[in-house]
């Protein structure tokens, strides 16, 4: 791998943690490193999948109620 | 007690009364639109539903208990996440008698090809096995960063400094890549 790009710096640019500049930077790259794009693509199509399939689960109705029940008796 | 001493007393009753329910409205309002991110991520590290409805329970709690000490203007989502996170590491842990795993750095690694199938093949149960099979520091740091809180944040939840959020995640990924990897060839042959 000839690219000068490290996982870590793609996994910052796709969580937002980089400074404005830097994500200039990283794009630009981009437009010019197959390799950076390609990947940054899967990762963050992965990121989707796990986080869309993460949010499925509902909130079990008796919960809330509970919750609410514990609170007044505070 | 004389009847003047207990009317100032029922007053100041009514009065304390009123404060709580207020505290308690405030409180909810910026409690419960949390729930479902607290419930899922507690269900994914409990792994199952009673652990995960109690470890909910007990850190709304406690979070309303000191709900006094929260900071107006910090991010009142950290601050739940953080309470969620030491019931779930102190008391959780203490219940089931299990330490909380601290995975050795050298599990095998895993190179993906995106070339391949991978997303058609992946399936909805396999995401939430492969997701409870990461060892605990990393599924907590995953699961957070999957909740949209920043490097920082799962930082100051998780008690642990930026380069080893930073590494968690990144292990996490990819060990989780690789485990779907695995069950998506399974499913190929």
């Amino acid at each position: 791998m000839d690219c000068r790009h490290e996982l870590h710096e793609l996994y910052r640019f796709l969580d937002r943690e980089m400074l404005p500049e830097e994500e200039v930077e990283f794009a630009n790259h981009m437009t010019v490193c197959l390799e950076c794009l390609k990947r940054y693509g899967f990762e963050w199509q992965f990121q989707q999948l796990v986080v869309r399939r993460m949010q499925q689960e509902e909130v079990p109705e008796d919960l809330m109620a509970k919750v609410k029940g514990a609170l007044r008796l505070i | 007690m004389s009847e003047e001493v207990a009317e100032v007393t029922s007053r100041n009753k009514s009065v304390l009364d009123r404060e709580l329910q207020q505290k308690r409205e405030r409180f909810q309002q910026e409690a419960f639109p949390l729930m479902p991110m607290l419930y899922r991520t507690a269900l994914r590290l409990t792994r199952n539903q009673h652990d995960a409805e109690d470890l909910v329970q007990n850190a709304v709690l406690r979070a309303y208990t000191f709900f006094d000490k929260f900071q107006p203007g910090t991010s009142f989502k950290a601050w739940v996440f953080k309470i969620m996170t030491n019931v779930f590491i102190n008391d959780y842990h203490k219940r089931v008698r299990a330490p909380l795993t601290v995975p050795l750095e050298n599990q095998s690694g895993f190179e993906p090809d995106p070339e391949k199938l991978f997303f058609d093949q992946v399936m909805d149960t396999d995401i939430k096995k492969a997701v409870e099979e990461l060892p605990e520091v990393y599924r907590l740091t995953f699961l957070l960063a999957s909740e949209g809180f920043s490097y920082k944040e799962i930082a100051s939840i998780t008690r642990a400094n930026l380069g080893t959020v930073m590494s968690r995640l990144y292990r996490a990924r990819r060990l989780l890549q690789g485990k779907l990897w695995e069950y998506a060839k399974g499913v190929e042959r």
